[in-house]
């Protein structure tokens, strides 16, 4: 199979689905020219033209707002937030108005709008461009949120979320878009609420979003070397949640780390954690373990930056450390 | 007198009053109007001033710090040998006096008093997560709280496991799923614990004949059995702790139950069998008038002695329960017994 990097995953997702359905757009800062500070849309507005492909002035609640407006008339829009902090400047477009239409339309209008904005930190862009915001959205009922952890996922995700008529937000982690993954050149869409397990094992289950997915197998292979079997599951999607999968790993394994890099508390790891806790609890030999972000704005130095983020080798010690009864 | 400085209530509903800065230091001497200290309030900030000269004193709230209104923070004193230092409020005085500062007094009250400053927010930059989640497991070890995890809780659960078995044994706690092997075998090892038993042969000669000239003194016949229960009554009531003795017996190929209670306490001729409701501590299995010397399993009480022929001899097997009769006290019991079969001549007196 080719093998293609996150970002054209992405690119050729928006391709695929706007050659299929006129009614597909998209509109942000610096989408067109630019191709957007990361280049994931490079040579979109050559192919559809600025008619579809909307440079927008600095406003991100003016965008945002002009897409909720042609989701409900017809429109199927791909809203560019340039980085994932700006979130909190669309909070009502995307929250009150976006996430609430169909519902208080009875059913009468809907928001087919994708948001593909995006995460993570440790790109040195300090404490406004690197946080990992996707709790506060899953937080809000009408809104679905997809996680990709691979340019495979990237291009399923993307384009099962614009054929979605409902609003859903795609997180994209800054420093996975020059990952290569195998990326069949024949269609294929990835479904929401279904959890993939990427390993399977017997001892202890890693969920892990997004990028964190990555660190969750490195240490799942170096746990492997100690007689450890490690079962990784990457949600896909946390809202909605497949949380079958999750309860039913946990039940084999008894063993639960949840590694998300937004912040720990209140986060997505808290929920899955409490998920676990309230249908696994009698399979649980030990306590649950969550492991966020650190709940600190992220630092710029490099240095401090990096302490932030979960780590592969943090896994796997933690991991070790709840096998042995140290926990 | 001392006079109290509180923390005045500047708003309708104002809780607390941010202590913004003290404008004089313990021990200055003041004068009434004075300011004495800064205070924040929703939005504005005022000078609190003295109500009256003297020296200020006892200062108990930090800069930068939320009291509650109507709180102490210091007092006015007279003259400065009236400061009255409470030991528990003297090191944050001497904070203070180095300055509003808080670089240079990073001492705990201080992160903990103030949620906007620098300090608290670095206090809490820990290199790893790691390191506090391990801290209550062995802080909350060695309670009456067993700990074990909910998957070998639920499993003992319903295979009827006590816990306390695995602590008893000295397991580590939390307890684990791995421990449920090391469990059950303790369980096993407790319920079906080995009964000890020991066995003694007793000539029958004197037996006999105690037996014989009984029964031609007695109008009633007298029984073996009768005197078997009875020997062994006597016994028991040296053994163990019981207000009354009662006695499953049990004789014959069909080994019939028959009850007796405190037999020893009654004439030879006189011992009735008892109702069947009674508590018995002990079985007797009587296999004189069977070939049959020994008998196994039907352990239905935690003491049975076992009475059979063996040539010109009875042979007397006691089973026990450890946990209820020490091997010593087991053996002084079928001593006990042996010697009133050997002399029972002796046992009338």
């Amino acid at each position: 199979m080719r093998e293609i990097t996150f970002g054209t995953a992405v690119n050729e997702a928006i391709a695929e689905e706007m050659r299929l359905d006129e009614r597909v757009i998209v509109l942000g800062e610096d989408v067109a020219e630019a191709g957007t500070p990361f280049k994931v849309l490079s040579g979109l507005v050559e192919e559809f033209g600025t008619e579809r492909i909307i440079d927008t002035p600095i406003s991100e609640p003016g965008f945002t707002g002009i897409a909720v407006g042609a989701a409900m008339t017809g429109l199927r829009p791909i809203v560019d937030l340039m980085f994932g902090d700006f979130l909190f400047l669309i909070m009502d477009q995307l929250c009150n108005q976006a996430a609430k239409t169909h519902y208080m339309s009875g059913g009468k209008l809907n928001v087919p709008m994708v948001l593909r904005t995006n995460m993570g930190a440790t790109r040195r862009s300090a404490a406004q461009h690197s946080q990992s915001l996707h709790a506060l959205v899953a937080h809000i009922p009408g809104l679905k949120v997809a996680m990709p952890s691979s340019a495979y996922e990237a291009k399923g995700l993307m384009k099962t979320a614009i054929r979605d008529n409902n609003p859903v937000v795609i997180f994209e982690d800054k420093l996975m878009y020059n990952d290569k993954a195998g990326v069949p050149e024949e269609e294929y869409l990835i479904k929401f609420g279904e959890a993939e397990i990427l390993q399977s094992g017997e001892d202890i289950t890693l969920i892990a979003t997004s990028s964190m997915v990555q660190q969750a197998e490195i240490a799942a292979k170096t746990l492997a070397e100690k007689k450890i079997s490690a079962e990784v599951i990457d949600p896909r999607t946390i809202s909605p949640l497949d949380e079958t999968t999750i309860i039913n790993s946990v039940k084999k394994t008894s063993h639960a780390i949840i590694i998300d890099e937004g912040h720990q508390n209140f986060g997505v790891t808290a929920e899955i954690a409490a998920r676990i806790s309230e249908k696994a609890f009698y399979y649980l030999d030990a306590p649950v373990q969550r492991f966020g972000a650190m709940d600190v704005p992220v630092p710029f130095s490099p240095a401090l930056e990096d302490l932030t983020v979960p780590t592969a080798q943090q896994i796997h010690e933690r991991a070790v450390m709840l096998l042995e009864g140290k926990i | 007198m001392a006079h109290e400085i509180i923390m005045p209530a500047l708003g309708m509903a104002q809780e607390t009053g941010r202590l913004v800065a003290w404008l004089k230091n313990e021990g200055d001497a003041i004068s009434k109007g004075e300011p004495l200290m800064e205070v924040e309030t929703d939005k504005s900030t005022m000078e609190v001033e003295a109500q009256k000269d003297g020296f200020l004193a006892n200062i108990t709230a930090l800069a930068n710090t939320d009291v509650p209104v109507g709180e102490v923070v210091a007092l006015i004193v007279d003259n400065l040998d009236d400061v009255l230092v409470k030991p528990e409020q003297a090191p944050t005085a001497v904070l203070e006096k180095k300055g509003n500062d808080i670089e240079k007094s990073k001492g705990p009250s201080i992160i903990k008093a103030d949620a906007n400053t620098d300090t608290k927010f670095s206090a809490s930059v820990d290199v790893s997560n790691i390191p506090n989640i391990s801290a209550d497991i062995s802080s909350s070890n060695g309670g009456d709280k067993i700990l074990a995890s909910p998957k070998l809780r639920s499993r003992a659960r319903s295979e009827n496991l006590d816990l306390k078995q695995l602590r008893n044994a000295g397991y580590p706690e939390p307890f684990k799923f791995k421990d449920l092997s090391a469990l059950r075998h303790l369980s096993t090892k407790q319920t079906t614990s080995l009964r000890s038993n020991a066995t003694s042969v007793v000539d029958t000669a004197s037996f006999k004949l105690f037996l014989a000239e009984i029964n031609s003194a007695s109008k009633t016949p007298i029984s073996s059995e009768l005197v078997f229960v009875s020997f062994i009554s006597a016994s028991l009531r040296v053994a163990i702790k019981a207000d009354n003795i009662g006695i499953d017996y049990k004789s014959g190929r069909e080994l019939q139950s028959v009850f007796y209670e405190d037999p020893d306490k009654q004439q030879l001729a006189e011992i009735a069998t008892a109702d069947s409701k009674i508590v018995a501590v002990a079985q007797v299995n009587d296999l004189t008038s069977t070939d049959f010397i020994q008998l196994s399993g039907q352990a239905n009480s935690d003491i049975i002695f076992t009475i059979s022929n063996f040539t010109e001899q009875f042979m007397i097997t006691l089973d026990w329960e450890p946990n209820v009769l020490s091997q010593r006290a087991a053996l002084e019991l079928l001593g006990n017994f042996s010697t009133r079969i050997k002399t029972p001549l002796k046992q009338l007196l």
